[in-house]
């Protein structure tokens, strides 16, 4: 194991003609630091990863080994919720085998990643930036959040999860966190959508322009996407789509995009993009 | 001892070691992440390329299933055009030994698509022809599965290049000596084996099939034994070279495919899960073969009997 991140080290540093056009990432025996419950259903891993968290950018992932042998196959794809000096964190929900095995790791463990992956946020110059994570899709926005507050632009963060158990911050709306809850035991009773609707209302009452940057499930993305189509505001989604490799050999993750108004009788990758090469974050006007 | 791992397909292609990458799992060869030493492969074997850029099938075309992928990607490429203006120039330079996949939905297809290639006089290793797409002029019946359309497809390419010119069997076939043999009358320099397996997985919660397609294609570490046994049957039923793949992950796996009678095998799936692994495992069977005391992997016995 630790052969292969050797050889791919040596080789990047002699190939720069080439590693110019092709792409950079590593893998990377990565140390686990801590693997702790952070709320309920929500784990954060810590993992000391050089190399990596000194290459990744806001809205990248790495992808995980879960296993040593052949089953499971694939790598299991994991934002980066953050990083630190040589280190990167990771927030996962325990949904099936892989996500399992991970609850299982230890400090002084080793987990195999490759990355930085994909395609992160891009930060636009105007709007202010409404943050949106529901669930474990708090992830890539809370590593974005770390380079704003680094940036020192200021944004606000607007969390969903079912009920005060699954939140690991407060609700302090003026301090830029605004919690949501399905239940109302914490912050807004109601979606994602409602806690944005409430900012919007008693937060940014001037109607200043916003920049939104959301991660969830299926069904928030997709409230965020007509909002963002309605009124015209910009905004980026990070997908959640099931991939095998992750740096665009397996043409598996595909994504459906919005049609042309002329589509040219034979493409690639304009109907259908990739969510790990030309995302995992999409601009919500160009998806279906 | 010092172990070579050169090998030759046959005369018109020499390899560095018997191990490529395998279509559709290593990109088009100038794509590889910058960590991959490509010089130490013995091939890359690009995506297959049809004659228009290709969109794929809708979401979702992948999924797992136990050691194993399904995929129905629908040959998402793009297109011999760009191939050749865009990534045709960079290959003769990547340090590996290319061979173009080729896949059409019709004999012209598959015909004009060589020789828009060849018309560049490329500096490539070769071809592989994906014979597992369906003839539409055939009702959509696989090229791959019948003796006859293999046999015709092959020699109207080979008419139309010299380069080494491999034919990738599917295994969904009757009898798979047959279709070799006539893969080697139509004029094959080698063979490979096999292509993915027909597969499907259903969610026993909603009733759905995992892929868009319902049916899809099989590989990873699953269908080795099936990719093991296909290998051995077209190794003895033809004179030319075979080249194995299906499920192969480390040198083991390499060197059974080797007994089994192949001259060269490709890794597929396995590239998704670190895409050095090839290379790595090319050192592997380095070491394994100087442990066994041979000097080339040709010097492997045969399968016991
Ligand atoms: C770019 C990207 C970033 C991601 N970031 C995170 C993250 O930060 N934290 C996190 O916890 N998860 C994240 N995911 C999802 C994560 O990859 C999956 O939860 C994980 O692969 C599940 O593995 P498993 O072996 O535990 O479950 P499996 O045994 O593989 O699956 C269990 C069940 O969940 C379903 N399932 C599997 N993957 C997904 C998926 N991606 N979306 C919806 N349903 C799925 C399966 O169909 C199955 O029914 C991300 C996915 C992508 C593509
Ligand atoms: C996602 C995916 C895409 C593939 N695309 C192609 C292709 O374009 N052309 C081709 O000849 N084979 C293609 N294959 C088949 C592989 O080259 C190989 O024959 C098969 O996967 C078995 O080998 P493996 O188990 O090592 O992967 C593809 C396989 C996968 C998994």
């Amino acid at each position: 194991m630790t052969a292969g991140s050797a050889s791919m080290a040596a080789v990047a540093g002699n190939r720069a003609d080439l590693s110019a056009a092709r792409p950079l990432f590593f893998r990377e025996q990565a140390q686990v630091l801590s693997n702790a419950t952070l709320a309920a259903g929500l784990h954060e891993l810590r993992l000391e990863s050089p190399r990596i968290a000194s290459a990744a950018a806001p809205g990248q992932f790495v992808n995980v080994l879960v296993a040593e042998g052949w089953d499971p196959l694939l790598r299991r794809p994991m934002s980066i919720a953050g990083t630190g000096p040589g280190v990167i964190t990771l927030i996962y929900k325990i949904i099936g085998r892989g996500t399992a095995a991970m609850s299982t790791w230890q400090p002084g463990d080793r987990a195999d990643l490759l990355g930085p992956l994909g395609r992160g946020w891009e930060v636009p110059a105007d709007g202010f930036p409404v943050l949106l994570g529901g669930g474990v899709g708090i992830a890539p926005i809370l590593y974005l959040r770390q380079h704003l507050a680094a940036a020192g632009r200021t944004h606000h963060l607007i969390m969903g999860a079912r009920t005060i158990g699954e939140h690991f911050l407060g609700h302090e709306p003026e301090a830029g966190i605004t919690l949501t809850s399905d239940d109302g035991s914490v912050g807004i009773g109601g979606t994602i959508l409602d806690g944005l609707a409430h900012f919007r209302e008693s937060l940014n009452p001037s109607g200043g322009p916003l920049s939104l940057f959301g991660c969830g499930p299926p069904a928030m993305l997709a409230g965020l996407q007509r909002l963002a189509t309605r009124e015209d505001v910009p905004c980026q989604l990070a997908l959640e789509q099931t991939m095998a490799c992750g740096f665009g050999f397996c043409q598996g993750c595909s994504v459906a995009m919005r049609p042309r108004p002329e589509p040219a009788a034979h493409s690639y990758r304009s109907r259908y993009k990739l969510a790990c090469i030309d995302g995992p974050v999409f601009r919500a006007g160009e998806l279906l | 001892m010092d172990v070579s791992l050169r090998t030759s397909l046959g005369s018109k292609l020499v390899l560095a070691a018997p191990v490529m990458t395998a279509s559709g799992t290593f990109g088009y060869g100038d794509d590889a992440p910058a960590a991959v030493d490509l010089g130490a492969l013995g091939a890359v074997v690009t995506k297959s390329i049809t004659r228009h850029p290709r969109e794929g099938h809708p979401p979702p075309r992948i999924s797992e299933t136990p050691s194993g992928l399904l995929n129905a990607i629908g040959l998402a490429n793009i297109g011999v055009d760009e191939f050749c203006r865009e990534r045709l120039p960079a290959l003769a330079h990547i340090g590996s030994v290319v061979i173009v996949s080729i896949a059409g939905s019709s004999m012209d297809e598959y015909a004009e698509v060589l020789s828009i290639i060849e018309a560049h006089d490329p500096d490539i290793g070769g071809y592989e022809i994906n014979v597992s797409c369906p003839n539409v002029a055939e009702g959509g019946m696989e090229f791959g599965v019948d003796c006859a359309m293999t046999e015709s497809l092959t020699r109207r390419l080979r008419d139309l290049t010299g380069r080494f010119l491999m034919v990738k069997l599917s295994p969904n076939v009757t009898d798979i000596g047959d279709i070799a043999r006539s893969a080697e009358g139509g004029g094959a320099d080698a063979l490979s084996a096999i292509n993915t397996v027909v597969g499907m997985d259903i969610d026993p919660a909603s009733g759905r099939p995992s892929l868009h397609t319902v049916l899809g294609g099989l590989s990873g570490p699953a269908i080795r034994p099936i990719a093991l046994a296909c290998v051995y049957k077209v190794a003895r039923a033809v004179q030319i070279p075979v080249v194995g793949l299906g499920g192969i992950s480390d040198a083991d796996d390499v060197i059974r495919f080797l007994q089994a009678g192949a001259a060269a095998v490709q890794i597929g799936t396995a590239n998704y899960r670190d895409p050095a692994i090839a290379v790595q495992i090319i050192a592997a069977l380095r070491e394994r073969l100087a442990g066994m005391g041979l000097a080339a992997p040709s010097d492997l016995p045969g399968v016991a009997a």
